[in-house]
C-alpha cells in the first residue's frame, strides 16, 4: 500500500516488516536443506514450546493472510475446492490445501512439515485442517485439545490441558531427538512475556486521541505477535513501534487530524481488502481497537520461579478468545468500549470463521442495548474474496457513520 | 411365516417419529421431565437414571427464516439452525431442559446462544466432551464432566439417582442397543426384509420414544424380522451405505431407494454410530466410569479425534453388509464432514467402490435433481430395479 495515498497516516516502522517477514519465510523455506526441524502450528498453539525446542513453527493461517494479501486466495481456494473440499470450508484452510495439493501459491509450495502441532482453543476447524495436511505428508500431528471454558476455568481442565502440555513435550523430544531444557524454555517464555507486554502497551497507546494507530496497520503489524512470539525479533520490533506511538501520542499525531468517529473492529481482517478500511478513514473513521489484535495481549506466564508456569502457559492458552464462552466476550469488549472510547462497533460476520462469527448477533445486541453503542454489521471473508460485496457494503458504512454523526451531533 | 403385525410395528415406528411433538407432551402429561439433548454423544444413560425422559432434537421441516436470523448466521448448518428455531420459537414447549455435548463450533454456537436465552428454571448443561477420545488424561477428564452432569440432573432431579437406578439404565439402555444391531443385522442378508427408510424411522424413533416401550417394540419387530415378514424387499437392487452426519428427513432415503437401490448399511449420527457399541459395564464397574469408556469408545464422529476407528466402521460395514456403493450426505456448511469427505472417497473408491456426494439442506431438498443425480449413480452400479 503506497502510504502517500493512503488517506490515513501509516507507521514508519510497518516498513520493516516486509523484512521480517521474508526472513520469517526463508527461514521455513529453507529449514529443510539446514537440517532444522520445521513444524507446522496454528495461531494459538503455545509457540514458547516450540521455539523452545529450535523448532521452526510455520502458521498456516499466517500464510492464509498473505495469500489474501497478495490477492491470489480466491485461485488458490478454487484448488482445494477442485479436489473436492467445499467452498463453504475455511478459506485459511483452502488456501493452505491448495497450496499443498497444486505446489501453487506466494512461496511456491509449502514447506514440508516435519511433525504438525494443533491446538482446539481457536476453533474445531484447525482440527480438521491439519488431519487433512496429516494425511498428506503422513507426518506426525499432535492435538491439544482445551476445552471450552465457561465461567472460569475448573482444576479438572486444567490438570487435563496440563497433562498434554506434558505429553506434547515428550512428543517434541520424540521427534527432533532433542532433550527439552528448562532454561531455555524460561529464556522463551521471558522474550514472550516482554513481547505481549509492549503489544498491550500498543493497545493502550490508542487511548489517546487523535488516534495514533488504525486497524490497518495493527493487521499489518500482528505478524510478528503471533509468529516470532519468543523471539528477539518479536520484542525489538514492538519496543520501536510503541516508541513510535509513544512519540505520536505526545506530538499529538494521529492516523487522521482527529478522531471523527471512534470505531471498534471485531473478527478477523479482510485480507484482500484493506482499501476498505482506508476507505473508512477517509470518512473519518478510525478503529482505536479490534477483539482479533488484542486477543494476543492476553498472554501472561508466570517466570517468578515461585508460581506455576505450566499453570499459567495452560491458563492463558484455554482462555484465548475463542475459547471463552459468549459472556466472557461480551464482558472484554464491554470494557474496551468504555475503556478506548469506542463510539461505533463494526463486527465482520466472517463466513471462513464460524467459531468466532456464530454468536456475533447477540453480542452485537447486547452492545446495543446494555452499552448504546451503535453497532454494524457487515458479511465478508477472510480471505475469500468472493463473499464480499464492496460497493453495497461501503453503502451501509457510509449510513452507518451518518448515523454516528447524528448521535454526536445531539 | 409372517408374523401378524411385523411391517406395522415397524411402519409405527416412522409415525411416532412424525407425532413426535406430541407424544413428548404426553410423557410430560405423565410426570416426567423432559431433556432434549443434541448429538449422540449424550449419555442418555445419566437422564434415565434421573429419571427423566430423553429426547433427541431433530431438525423440522422445512427450513427455517425469520426469528432464528436474529441469532444464527445462514452459514451456520442448516441442522444447528433448524435445532435454534424450535427452541426460539418456543415449539419445543414441553422440553425442562437441554445438554449440549461439545461436538463442533455451530453447534457450541447454539448452545452459548441457548445459554444467554433460556428461562428461568430450565435445565442446561454444556458437556465438556473431550475432542480427544483416546488416552487416559481424556478417559479421568470425561469420568469428571460425567460427574458433573450427573450431579447437575440429580439436582434438577431434586434427588440423587441412586446406583441401582444406574445401573438399571444402563442395562436398558444396553438392550436398546443389542436390539438395534440385531436389527441392523437383518440388512446384511440379500433381499433384506428392511428398507433403510424404515430403519432410519426406527432410530429415529428410538432417540425419542420412553425407553421402556421402546425395547418393548424393537424386541418385536426383531421376532418379526426372525419370523421371516416376507422378503419382500426383491434381490438384485443395488445395496447402498448412507455416510453422513444426522438425517432426519426420511425423503432422503425414500429419494435414494426410489431410485431402484436399497440402503442398507451407515456410518450415521442417526444409525450405527448411536448405538453400536454397547456398555458391557463389568461386574462392579463403577457406572461412571464404564460410560466414560463406552462414550470415548464409541464408533467416533468427524468432531473427535482420531477419527481411524470411523474408517475402520466404514470399512467393515462395507464388508460385512456387501455394499455396492456409497452416498456421502454432506450437509451444506457442517465442516467436520466436509473437511474428512476428499479422504473418505478415496479410502471408498481405492476399493472399488462409487462414492456419490450429495450436499444437501435438510429442509430444502432439490428432490427432482437429487433423484436425477441418485438414478444416474444406481444405473451406473446397473443395480436398478
Amino acid at each position: 500500500m503506497n502510504a502517500e495515498k493512503s488517506p490515513g497516516r501509516r507507521l514508519e516502522c510497518a516498513r520493516k516488516l516486509k523484512n521480517i517477514g521474508v526472513e520469517y519465510y526463508m527461514e521455513c523455506v529453507m529449514a529443510k536443506q539446514q537440517g532444522r526441524p520445521l513444524a507446522w502450528i496454528t495461531s494459538g498453539f503455545p509457540v514458547e514450546l516450540v521455539y523452545a525446542m529450535d523448532v521452526i513453527p510455520f502458521y498456516p493461517e499466517n500464510y492464509g493472510t498473505l495469500c489474501g494479501s497478495r490477492k491470489v486466495s480466491g485461485e488458490l481456494c478454487q484448488m482445494a475446492e477442485a479436489r473436492g473440499y467445499s467452498q463453504d470450508l475455511c478459506s485459511y484452510a483452502r488456501c493452505t490445501l491448495g497450496s499443498m495439493y497444486e505446489n501453487a501459491g506466494p512461496l511456491n509450495g509449502l514447506p514440508a512439515p516435519d511433525m504438525i502441532l494443533t491446538a482446539r482453543n481457536i476453533c474445531h476447524t484447525v482440527i480438521k485442517w491439519w488431519e487433512a495436511v496429516a494425511r498428506y505428508y503422513n507426518c506426525p500431528l499432535f492435538v491439544l485439545d482445551t476445552p471450552f471454558v465457561q465461567g472460569g476455568l475448573t482444576g479438572h481442565q486444567v490438570r487435563y490441558v496440563r497433562e498434554q502440555i506434558m505429553e506434547m513435550i515428550g512428543f517434541l523430544e520424540r521427534h527432533t531427538g532433542r532433550e527439552f531444557n528448562m532454561d531455555r524454555f524460561m529464556e522463551v517464555i521471558g522474550r514472550s512475556n516482554q513481547g505481549t507486554a509492549l503489544w498491550r502497551e500498543i493497545q493502550l497507546l490508542r487511548k489517546a486521541s487523535p488516534c495514533p494507530v488504525s486497524a490497518l496497520d495493527m493487521f499489518t503489524c500482528m505478524f510478528p505477535i503471533v509468529t516470532l512470539r519468543g523471539t528477539a525479533a518479536c520484542v525489538d520490533f514492538y519496543r520501536e513501534m510503541r516508541d513510535e506511538l509513544a512519540d505520536r501520542v505526545a506530538r499529538g499525531v494521529g492516523v487522521l487530524e482527529e478522531d471523527r468517529y471512534r470505531l471498534m473492529w471485531d473478527n478477523i481482517a479482510i485480507w484482500y481488502n484493506f482499501q476498505f478500511y482506508d476507505y473508512i478513514h477517509s470518512r473519518g473513521g478510525v478503529f482505536v481497537g479490534e477483539t482479533y489484535t488484542s486477543a494476543w495481549g492476553v498472554y501472561q506466564f508466570d517466570q517468578s520461579g515461585s508460581g506455576d508456569l505450566f499453570d499459567s502457559l495452560v491458563r492463558s492458552y484455554s482462555m484465548a478468545l475463542l475459547n471463552i464462552d459468549l459472556d466472557l466476550r461480551f464482558g472484554q469488549m464491554a470494557d474496551m468500549i468504555r475503556e478506548y472510547g469506542v463510539e461505533g462497533l463494526i463486527l465482520h460476520s466472517n463466513r471462513s470463521c464460524k467459531t468466532y462469527s456464530l454468536g456475533q448477533l447477540g453480542l452485537a445486541r447486547r452492545v446495543q442495548n446494555e452499552l448504546g453503542v451503535p453497532v454494524l454489521i457487515i458479511e465478508a471473508d477472510m480471505t475469500d474474496p468472493r463473499a464480499f460485496a464492496e460497493g453495497p457494503t461501503r453503502t451501509r458504512v457510509d449510513a452507518f457513520l451518518e448515523l454516528l454523526s447524528e448521535r454526536k451531533a445531539r | 411365516m409372517a408374523l401378524p403385525g411385523g411391517r406395522e410395528l415397524i411402519k409405527d415406528m416412522a409415525g411416532f417419529v412424525q407425532e413426535r411433538h406430541e407424544r413428548m407432551r404426553e410423557i410430560k402429561r405423565g410426570g416426567k421431565k423432559i431433556i432434549g439433548y443434541f448429538c449422540s454423544y449424550t449419555p442418555e444413560e445419566l437422564i434415565l437414571a434421573a429419571g427423566m425422559h430423553p429426547v433427541r432434537i431433530m431438525a423440522d421441516l422445512p427450513d427455517p427464516a425469520g426469528p432464528v436470523d436474529a441469532h444464527l448466521q445462514n452459514f451456520a448448518c442448516a441442522f444447528a439452525r433448524s435445532c435454534l428455531d424450535q427452541l426460539v420459537r418456543d415449539r419445543l414447549d414441553y422440553l425442562d431442559g437441554i445438554i449440549f455435548p461439545c461436538t463442533c463450533d455451530s453447534l457450541r454456537a447454539v448452545s452459548e446462544i441457548i445459554r444467554a436465552n433460556k428461562k428461568e428454571g430450565f435445565f442446561y448443561h454444556f458437556l465438556n466432551m473431550p475432542l480427544r477420545v483416546e488416552g487416559d488424561p481424556q478417559f479421568v477428564f470425561y469420568r469428571r464432566e460425567l460427574e458433573l452432569l450427573y450431579n447437575a440432573l440429580a439436582g434438577f432431579a431434586g434427588r440423587p439417582p441412586g446406583l441401582e437406578s444406574l445401573k438399571g439404565a444402563v442395562a436398558l439402555a444396553d438392550a436398546n442397543r443389542e436390539l438395534l444391531i440385531r436389527i441392523w443385522d437383518f440388512r446384511k442378508a440379500s433381499g433384506p426384509a428392511l428398507t433403510g427408510e424404515e430403519c432410519l424411522g426406527i432410530v429415529n424413533a428410538a432417540v425419542c420414544m420412553d425407553r421402556e416401550e421402546l425395547r418393548e417394540r424393537l424386541e418385536k419387530i426383531r421376532n418379526a424380522l426372525a419370523g421371516g415378514i416376507g422378503d419382500e424387499k426383491d434381490t438384485g437392487r443395488a445395496r447402498l451405505m448412507v455416510i453422513g452426519s444426522v438425517i432426519d428427513n426420511p425423503a432422503l432415503i425414500r429419494i435414494i431407494e426410489s431410485a431402484g437401490a436399497l440402503v442398507v448399511g451407515d456410518d450415521l449420527c442417526t444409525g450405527a454410530r448411536y448405538f453400536s457399541v454397547p456398555v458391557n459395564m463389568a461386574d462392579g464397574e463403577d457406572p461412571l466410569d464404564a460410560l466414560a469408556r463406552r462414550y470415548l469408545g464409541r464408533i467416533p464422529c468427524p468432531t473427535k479425534h482420531p477419527v481411524d476407528r470411523r474408517l475402520d466402521h466404514i470399512n467393515r460395514v462395507i464388508d460385512d453388509f456387501k455394499i455396492q456403493g456409497a452416498v456421502v450426505v454432506l450437509q451444506k456448511f457442517c465442516e467436520p464432514h466436509a473437511f474428512d469427505y476428499p479422504a473418505l472417497r478415496d479410502m471408498i473408491t481405492g476399493r472399488g467402490i462409487p462414492v456419490l456426494l450429495l450436499e444437501i439442506e435438510p429442509g430444502r431438498l432439490a428432490e427432482g435433481q437429487l433423484s436425477t443425480r441418485v438414478e444416474a449413480f444406481v444405473e451406473m452400479l446397473g443395480g436398478g430395479r
